[in-house]
């Protein structure tokens, strides 16, 4: 049976879960993202999740250690 | 629909009478659809409204109705060029915080949603110090300051008190990390961001929106929205909360622009609030999200609610009895330093008055 877009995050969600920083979606794209904190996991996450899951593209996106912005 | 020309000669003539006079008006105007000339009050009083006859000579103007406007003092709203300076009143895209941390951004005025009363909204992390459930870090009712004590050098600059804020949670998602400060005086709010102008209101985001912010660091800057559904492990200084519904755009702020308002570049309308990010990204929580954790709204200017104000605050008795009491406290000190001079002070009187 189909899924839909927001079901197919939350299920890569649990697969990347202490590997990605977090995961989203482009609805216009109709790809999952998945955000990685450190370029070190990223292959490591490919290789679990490849490129496409359950009909929708992923996307990976390298952002580095996500933090508050203000000054402590 | 009223002669113009008549309006505009009618209403010359009690201006240079209404403003010269007294303290009472603050302006004059006219009303075209309806033939009015309007008078401005800076008090708005029976006696104020009778004054003004009087110096017509009349309860009209050239045949005019008079219609009486209370607009309280009218004070030059222009926002302040730079982030981090002290100024009053405050534009959203200043630097503000909690004594806690070294500096945020106050994203501009909110109102609350049912009483309407005026307040600035930032972070939890920018005005109650990354407050959760377990470790709360601040208490309503604590002094925030404008400009943060990082730019202040530590000098403490406070303009109003934490309100309300949403916990954030160590074990769950998050939905928001927002809270609210109440101005000393609603006086002391502009709805203005630095460089963007009054916002709009607010709209649901949208991916593909341009957005524009004005923060403490990086002033303004623009970028488009990827997502508006990513959770992500967010790091508050060690600690590590999850965040979702969370909007995602490119690179646009730096450390010190939590609390910004993102403003949808075409229309001015605030759709996120600026709370994370990283080399790479930065993160807004919905704004619609934000709005009913903390029961507040986001107005457009034709439907503000007024800030009327009798007295500025220096013409204020609160201003007036505490310089009073720093007078006293200033002859205090030359008394206490010159007790010869205290001596003779109290003789004298003494003599006086036995």
């Amino acid at each position: 049976m189909a899924i839909d877009i927001l079901e197919a995050r939350q299920q890569i969600e649990s697969l990347v879960s202490g590997l990605s920083s977090g995961v989203g979606v482009s609805m216009g794209s109709n790809e999952i993202i998945i955000y990685i904190s450190d370029s070190n996991k990223e292959q490591d996450i490919r290789n679990r999740i490849g490129d496409n899951y359950q009909g929708f593209g992923i996307k990976y996106i390298v952002s580095g250690k996500v933090q508050g912005l203000s000054f402590q | 629909m009223a002669d113009i020309t008549e309006l505009l000669s009618a209403k010359q003539k009690i201006t240079d009478l209404l403003l010269s006079n007294t303290g009472s008006y603050a302006g004059t105007g006219i009303s075209v659809s309806d033939d009015f000339v309007n008078v401005y009050l800076r008090d708005n009083t029976e006696q104020a409204k009778k004054k003004a006859y009087d110096l017509i000579g009349s309860n009209k103007a050239d045949g005019h109705e008079i219609q009486f406007i209370s607009s309280g003092n009218i004070r030059a709203l222009a926002c302040p060029t730079s982030y981090t300076a002290y100024n009053r009143p405050i534009c959203g895209g200043i630097s503000c915080g909690h004594q806690k941390i070294g500096a945020g951004t106050l994203g501009g005025l909110v109102y609350d949603a049912t009483s309407k009363k005026p307040f600035g909204l930032s972070n939890n992390h920018v005005l109650a110090a990354s407050s959760t459930y377990d470790k709360p870090q601040a208490i309503v009712g604590d002094p925030i300051f404008s400009p943060g004590l990082l730019d202040s050098l530590g000098i403490q600059y406070p303009f109003g008190k934490l309100y309300k804020y949403v916990p954030m949670n160590s074990t769950t998602n998050n939905f928001v990390d927002c809270a609210l400060v109440e101005p000393d005086s609603a006086f002391d709010l502009n709805p203005e961001i630095i460089g963007l102008g009054i916002p709009q209101g607010w709209e649901y985001s949208q991916e593909g929106t341009r957005i524009i912010k004005s923060g403490r660091t990086s002033g303004i800057t623009e970028g488009t929205i990827i997502d508006k559904f990513a959770s992500l492990e967010i790091d508050y200084g060690g600690n590590i909360i999850r965040m979702t519904d969370t909007i995602v755009t490119g690179k646009t702020a730096d450390p010190g622009d939590s609390g910004s308002f993102a403003l949808n570049k075409v229309n001015n309308k605030v759709v996120g609030l600026l709370f994370a990010g990283s080399s790479e990204i930065t993160c807004y929580n919905r704004i619609e999200n934000v709005m009913n954790a903390l029961d507040i709204l986001i107005l457009p200017t034709d439907t503000m609610p007024s800030v009327q104000y009798t007295t500025s605050p220096i013409d204020s008795p609160e201003y007036f009895v505490q310089s009073l009491a720093m007078t006293a406290i200033g002859i205090g000190a030359v008394v206490g330093i010159l007790p010869a001079i205290n001596e003779q002070i109290q003789l004298a009187l003494h003599r006086k008055f036995s």
